[in-house]
């Protein structure tokens, strides 16, 4: 108990220092402090998906009736556009919660809309796949609902947990700017942060000020990733339920952060502890509660449908609107542009890292990608401003934020070939264009369409940061249906934002279905 | 008869972050042709990583392995090998599986079809040529193992615990066929290595045992079976063998 305890207390006093900082800092404060307070947003928001995600992905794997109910709702949630949460923020905290609280709780949780969903559906995803021999065993030695949770269901997705976790904090970052700074309708809202501060500069178009904000973000990413994420994904290693038997991994071994890893994991059980002992009390209620959670969400989604159009018929239809078949149109192709642009170097560097074993290319690409590419967005929008520059700028900004998703699916498609196969191969002497036809193209295209899958999703996520941007009086803006969605938000208007964010959202799900979930399920075998 | 296989101070040693793993070290052994060599040895003393040493899969920290007078540096030359978890590729139907390793000296489909299908035929399933590995139970899918190995006509063939993951009655099926292909003088394999825990299974097949001890491991027995075929699990004699080894191990 002490250790859950002083997790606990650690935790409080860490909330409470962050809300002293908070309120003592403003928009001229320190870089340093300004990126300390970003880095504790992050992290809180951080904790919450975490929490969230054990939650949703847990409920949803072990019911398939939960699964019906969670899934579909993910889904959506997760191809609503950062920006389209606005409306909901500004009404969940920023009238609710007058003030700083407001603001800063509206932020962590438009951190948290960047963070929770993949890590729900790895969760999801992980244990769905679990070995079932886990499951007997756990019920054959008559292992307890909590005791499955704690020895079975958390190592088996802490993996998982780690992967998504470290995918989650660079989305947070590529979308920090436009999480820092909250603007609906006339009113903008500039959060204490290195975000923010970035964001400031580049309006002001101050380019000393802009740099030092992206050294900053960018040293404080490197950090992050070698002390604390590459440590984890090693230590993560081990705990991977797939034994190979030829193969010998040797158990990722660190005294200080053995040490580290042994308390924090006895910690968070007995955190978990904690939680079980409300979990009892609540437990007669849990399904009126549950039952009840969904209820208001679909409900609150209807209201949602049902103002908009409500708007729509007593003010009439915005004159934007009439441009959002062009704009999805623009968008689309924009991101099959940037999508095959993407696949053109992937999939020979990801070959090439798998083929001559170049792990450092591996560490420095996990490094690259938690950069966050919108930092640099700025920039960007100063060099190609104008005409067909500005849509070079806007393919270069939607690949930075779709691509690593197909590059570490593609990479890890090739290294999940078992090495039986490989050897297989070896014994038998297939020439490289045997192995490429035979094994490494066949066991590539089902991570090949995950990848798609999410990488289309962050395109398109990643349009309303995009089509708009501005460094000083450079700016351009380019019409798609992300520029549209930012413009409304901009103005305020909530008949348009409603309906651009419906649209969206349709797009998206109509692709998802109709695309990549039938070639998912199209058994690819190729002869 | 000739020196099939030289293995000579053969050393091979893992690292880990800090710490040093030595699997074996100053083994030496030769095989000669036409034998059926087992190896058995505690587990976890490097039985599997010594095959594939020899299969040219790893390589040896010192020492040196010599196949048919050349030294083994890749994987090449005239040995198969069959995999305790089978290896098959999932995407590939039975008699794509069989026919890979002709396909990969470039011969043309009718060709290399016709071949699978002998040694489909071979291990007993004909009529699954069309079959995908995930509709196979573990037997039919280490015989279809079994005739990929056999189909590129090895010279020495290399069994990684090939009977380990089959049930009782399947594995002793399978054993009985794999006997009967190596005794037969115009089908491959004229030698096998195979590596193995079950030690009934080392003295009904072999002509050699040899006995590895644990880590780093050394050979501490090498026990020549001289026992006529088809043997007798029950007969004295065989008790006696199995008596030997057992007394080695512990």
């Amino acid at each position: 108990m002490i250790k859950g305890l002083s997790l606990i207390i650690f935790l409080a006093v860490l909330i409470t220092g962050f809300y002293y900082l908070d309120i003592t800092s403003s928009q001229n404060s320190s870089p340093f402090l300004l990126l300390l307070l970003t880095l504790f947003r992050m992290f809180f928001a951080l904790l919450l998906s975490l929490a969230f995600g054990l939650f949703f992905g847990y409920l949803a794997a072990r019911s398939s009736r939960a699964e019906r109910l969670v899934i579909p709702v993910l889904d959506i949630l997760q191809s609503v556009p950062i920006v389209g949460f606005f409306p909901l923020v500004f009404v969940l905290f920023l009238t609710t919660f007058p003030g700083l609280i407001g603001i800063e709780l509206s932020c962590i949780f438009l951190i948290f809309t960047s963070m929770a969903w993949n890590l729900a559906f790895g969760v999801f995803e992980s244990w769905k796949t679990r070995d079932p021999a886990l499951d007997e065993v756990a019920n054959s030695f008559g292992l307890t609902n909590k005791l499955k949770f704690l020895k079975v269901f958390l190592p088996s997705v802490s993996p998982t947990l780690i992967y998504n976790s470290i995918l989650s904090w660079s989305i947070a970052w590529f979308f920090l700017l436009v999480s820092e700074v909250i603007s609906v309708g006339n009113s903008t809202n500039y959060v204490h942060g290195v975000g923010s501060f970035l964001a400031f500069s580049a309006i002001q178009g101050n380019l000393p000020n802009t740099l030092i904000g992206l050294g900053l973000i960018l040293s404080s990413v490197l950090f992050i990733y070698v002390f604390v994420w590459k440590p984890l994904l090693k230590w993560s290693k081990s705990y991977y339920l797939k034994p190979e038997k030829s193969i010998f991994i040797p158990r990722y071994y660190n005294d200080f952060y053995e040490f580290l890893g042994n308390f924090l994991s006895e910690a968070v059980k007995e955190v978990f502890e904690i939680l079980f002992f409300f979990y009892d009390i609540i437990k007669p209620y849990r399904k009126k509660i549950l039952y009840g959670l969904f209820y208001i969400l679909i409900l609150g989604s209807l209201y949602f449908v049902l103002q908009t159009a409500y708007y729509l018929f007593s003010y009439g239809f915005d004159s934007s609107l009439s441009s959002i078949p062009l704009a999805i149109l623009y968008s689309f192709l924009r991101i099959l542009i940037a999508y095959l642009l993407s696949l053109l170097w992937i999939f020979p560097v990801c070959f090439l890292i798998y083929k001559y074993k170049l792990s450092f290319f591996d560490v420095i690409s996990q490094a690259i990608s938690s950069l966050p590419a919108s930092a640099l967005f700025p920039l960007i929008a100063l060099v190609f401003s104008g005409g067909i520059l500005s849509e070079v700028g806007v393919i270069i900004m939607i690949m930075l934020g779709m691509m690593w998703y197909l590059f570490f699916n593609v990479l890890a498609g090739f290294n999940s070939i078992p090495s039986d196969l490989e050897e297989a191969s070896k014994v038998f002497k297939l020439n490289s264009f045997l192995y490429f036809k035979r094994v490494l193209f066949p066991a590539v295209i089902p991570s090949l369409i995950v990848g798609s899958i999410t990488a289309w999703g962050a395109g398109w996520n990643a349009l309303v940061i995009s089509e708009v941007a501005s460094f000083g009086h450079t700016t351009y803006h380019q019409l798609g249906i992300g520029s549209l969605l930012v413009d409304s938000v901009a103005k305020g208007s909530q008949a348009s934002t409603g309906v651009i964010i419906i649209v969206f959202v349709l797009v998206v799900l109509l692709l998802n279905k109709v695309v990549w979930k039938k070639l998912l399920s199209h058994k690819l075998r190729v002869n | 008869m000739s020196d099939l296989l030289v293995v000579k101070d053969l050393r091979k040693v893992y690292e880990t972050n800090d710490r040093q793993l030595e699997l074996f070290k100053d083994l030496s052994f030769t095989m000669e042709d036409r034998e059926f060599v087992s190896i058995i040895g505690p587990s976890g003393c490097g039985k599997s990583t010594l095959l594939r040493l020899i299969a040219g899969l790893d390589k040896p920290t010192s020492g040196s392995i010599v196949f048919q007078g050349q030294k083994v540096i890749n994987e090449n030359l005239g040995i198969s090998m069959v995999f305790q978890s089978f290896g098959l590729f999932p995407w590939l139907n039975v008699i794509d599986n069989v026919a890979i390793g002709l396909e990969a000296k470039g011969m043309n489909k009718k060709d290399r079809y016709e071949i699978a299908k002998k040694y489909i035929e071979k291990v007993g399933l004909d009529g699954y040529e069309e079959t995908y590995p995930s509709e196979l139970s573990g037997g039919m899918k280490q015989r279809v193992g079994v005739a990929r190995a056999l189909a590129v006509t090895p010279t020495l063939l290399c069994m990684d615990e090939p009977f380990s993951a089959l049930d009782a009655l399947t594995a002793e099926n399978l054993r009985e066929e794999v006997l009967l292909l190596w005794e037969d003088k115009e089908f491959p394999p004229d030698s096998v290595l195979m590596v193995t825990h079950n030690v009934e299974e080392a003295v009904y097949m072999s002509t050699r045992i040899l006995v590895l001890s644990e880590k780093p491991a050394k050979l501490i027995k090498d026990v020549k079976i001289s026992l006529d075929r088809p043997r007798n699990k029950k007969s004295e004699e065989f008790q006696e063998y199995t008596d030997l080894i057992y007394s080695c191990l512990t």
